[in-house]
């Protein structure tokens, strides 16, 4: 105990008495309870849920007051960047053409792309089960580059496109090998 | 060409790239930055190896940058695992470490707030591996297992 008083007064004399921090857990937008553990002075303090908090003069959880919160932290709240947005494009069997519906799914997503600062985009290509995985990861890589070649057109920065092929590693719908399914034939566009 | 590797293939370059890859069968690294300033308000300076310069939409920022904001500042980057983060005014955040693998969704990424707020919101990289990433401060750790979270760090200027 003596050992630690002693560290608490040579860290007053270290000038850290007027260094104060607060650490909140925010309500998250995809549901999952937040979780954050603040370690401090080898102590750990475990933060669950939204507004669980902990601050330097404070030992352990408490909730804060989300007014409090939002009057401390709002300008940085304010400047979060505008939340990722995930489409799903799919194609015809084979070929690396949209079907119908997809087209109006690719407006969509020049749309959102024409209001973002900065877009980004990463693109990933997935095939169905049928043949073998050498010919899925090409076919799936050439729909990923394909629609990254409209994107480019579109006007997004070619700098600032991922296109990835994933074959048949990541079935939307589980399948036995070599059956058919139209969902798996898909390409996946973020947009952040 | 062993197909296992295949899938993994990126091209975030040129055409010439791919072609290039496909040929080799191995993967090519194109230098992605690990983040880019989506909002910026008022000052905000990103400073690498000891030179400051002015940040604007679209900046990209690296590892080991600095990112500091005004009296009248904000900032806010995302990165390559969709992880993001705001600063509020008179903030020093440095971006400490950063390695991110798209296919694995494995890596870390470790930021220390040197004062001012910052808001935090986790990506792919703590949804595969909770705790992947760290915010330092003055007097602790903080290991993110999800999602959203402040950070404010009260300390004089240097």
């Amino acid at each position: 105990m003596k050992f630690v008083a002693a560290l608490g007064a040579l860290s007053l004399l270290a000038g850290c008495a007027s260094t104060r921090e607060w650490y909140v857990v925010m309500p998250s937008q995809d549901g999952h309870a937040g979780s954050v553990v603040v370690t401090r002075d080898g102590a750990d303090t475990v933060l669950e849920g939204a507004y669980s908090a902990t601050a330097s003069d404070v030992r352990g959880a408490y909730t804060a007051d989300p007014k409090q919160v939002e009057q401390a932290f709002g300008a940085a709240l304010q400047a979060t960047p505008p939340r990722p947005v995930t489409y799903t494009l799919f194609f015809a069997a084979n070929l690396d053409e949209l079907t119908a519906e997809s087209r109006a799914t690719f407006e969509s997503i020049a749309r959102e792309i024409a209001q973002r600062p900065a877009p980004q985009l990463t693109i990933i290509g997935h095939a169905d089960a049928t043949l073998s995985h050498e010919y899925n990861d090409m076919l799936s890589l050439r729909r990923a580059q394909r629609i990254r070649g409209e994107m480019i057109r579109f006007g997004v920065a070619p700098e600032r496109i991922v296109a990835q092929g994933r074959g048949k590693r990541e079935l939307l719908v589980p399948t036995p090998d070599n059956q058919a399914e139209p969902r798996n034939r898909r390409v996946e566009v973020e947009v952040r | 060409m062993t197909a296992p590797f295949i899938g993994r293939l990126a091209t975030g370059c040129t055409p010439l790239g791919l072609a290039l890859m496909l040929a080799l069968g191995s993967a090519v690294a194109c230098a992605q930055p690990i983040g880019l300033v989506k909002v910026k308000h008022g000052d905000v300076q990103i400073e690498r190896q000891g030179v400051r310069s002015a940040a604007s939409v679209g900046t990209p920022v690296d590892a080991a940058d600095r990112i500091l904001t005004g009296r009248d500042g904000s900032v806010g980057v995302s990165f390559a695992d969709s992880s993001m983060l705001s600063a509020g005014p008179n903030s020093v955040l440095v971006l400490s470490q950063f390695s991110y693998d798209p296919t694995t969704r494995e890596g870390s990424f470790e930021v220390a707030l040197r004062r001012g707020t910052l808001s935090a919101i986790s990506g792919r990289l703590v949804a595969q591996t909770p705790g992947a990433m760290k915010v330092r401060t003055p007097t602790a750790v903080l290991a993110v297992r999800g999602t959203e979270f402040v950070v404010h760090v009260d300390a004089p200027a240097d």
